[in-house]
């Protein structure tokens, strides 16, 4: 999921940075404008190191292999913070990993954190506290679910309409849409990691998935 | 005299043969030095990066493709340089978005051998500094908050 240096051209990779600079500066704007903007910090902290390791956690879809993104997560708990959050979290896997790349960090935070932005305000919209059980377990899965849906929908649109010329782009399309294929049971698999952990947080620790904002 | 003769054509017939027998032999040799890359690309877990798409770039055109190609079937793909192009030699791995670019020196220095990938040790010691780094971050604000 996440694009290398070399793989777009620097046209897509300085939009993707303007997309980036303008959704940081947006949450960064939203955060400073809360009750305690620096409340949320440690919360955040922990779950960039979540969304960092969770790239090293390989699931094995034959052919490929996937790893969790986290991001439907990421979003519902955190709001505002989640975009900062995987942003840097994608910088810390494109330099100690090489996951990722640099020229394409922009794109890799639009690709992920533009979908985690949707889930915080679905998240959001629908919680309350009255809800049931099973009512907040099934929203909590399509937050989860959507996360990684969506990361997955705006990685094929942006592959698939900036392939280079000089590559055989038929062979390339048929690649992209096995790949996204291959990310089918990610989805599945996000939707119920998330429904796990958003319920378990409801449960022993309520305040948590309290907005700040 | 004309036994004489007769042993002169005898040995020129006989000279004639030979030397053709030894043409009919003949071997040439020509020797040119070729100098073949395997480079092996390889998912982070492992997985072979098969099928991908191969683009390699000669130094003294890093914008179009030299020549194109694709990795076998164990992400393995040889790459023979034009020796007489020395400088730094690009070949890029593609494959539905994923992939990279391997850089290699060809010329009186050339790269003999080497690999970008980090051992599962390497890796796992990257991982918990970062974690530790951002464990710390969290309980630093939480100290500052109370």
């Amino acid at each position: 999921m996440h694009i290398p240096d070399g793989m777009l051209s620097a046209g897509v990779c300085a939009a993707g940075y303007g997309l980036t600079l303008l959704a940081t500066g947006y949450s960064i704007k939203k955060i400073n404008q809360s009750r305690e903007p620096a409340r949320d910090i440690p919360k955040a902290s922990l779950l960039t190191a979540a969304f960092f390791v969770a790239s090293l956690v390989h699931i094995p879809v034959p052919p490929a292999s996937v790893h969790p993104l986290l991001n439907g997560l990421l979003g519902a708990i955190l709001g505002y913070y989640a975009f900062p959050a995987i942003l840097v979290a994608l910088f810390l896997q494109a330099v100690m990993f090489g996951h990722g790349g640099i020229t394409t960090l922009g794109i890799n935070a639009v690709i992920m954190g533009f979908p985690a932005m949707v889930c915080s305000i679905i998240y959001r919209r629908f919680k309350n506290s009255e809800q049931s059980s099973i009512s907040h377990s099934v929203l909590s899965f399509v937050t989860g679910s959507m996360g990684t849906a969506l990361s997955v929908i705006l990685f094929v649109l942006i592959l698939i309409n900036f392939i280079p010329a000089n590559i055989n782009a038929e062979a390339e399309k048929i690649a992209i849409y096995t790949g996204a294929a291959a990310h089918i049971p990610l989805v599945i698999i996000e939707g119920i990691l998330t429904a796990f952990v958003l319920n378990y947080i409801r449960k022993v620790k309520p305040e948590l998935l309290d907005t700040n904002f | 005299m004309k036994r004489y003769i007769s042993i002169v054509v005898l040995i020129f017939i006989f000279m004639v043969n030979l030397s053709g027998t030894a043409m009919a032999h003949g071997v040439v040799f020509e020797y040119h030095s070729s100098m073949t890359y395997i480079i092996t690309g390889n998912y982070d877990d492992g997985t072979p990066l098969s099928e991908a798409q191969v683009t390699v770039y000669a130094p003294d055109d890093p914008k179009n493709a030299w020549k194109t190609g694709s990795s076998d079937d164990e992400g393995k793909y040889f790459f023979t340089p034009d020796i007489s192009k020395p400088g730094i030699w690009t070949i890029q791995f593609r494959k539905a978005g994923h992939g990279g670019t391997v850089n290699i020196e060809v010329g009186e220095e050339s790269a003999v051998s080497s690999s970008s990938a980090y051992s599962s040790a390497q890796m796992a010691i990257m991982a918990i500094a970062v974690i530790w780094g951002l464990i710390g971050t969290a309980l630093y604000f939480k100290k500052e908050k109370k």
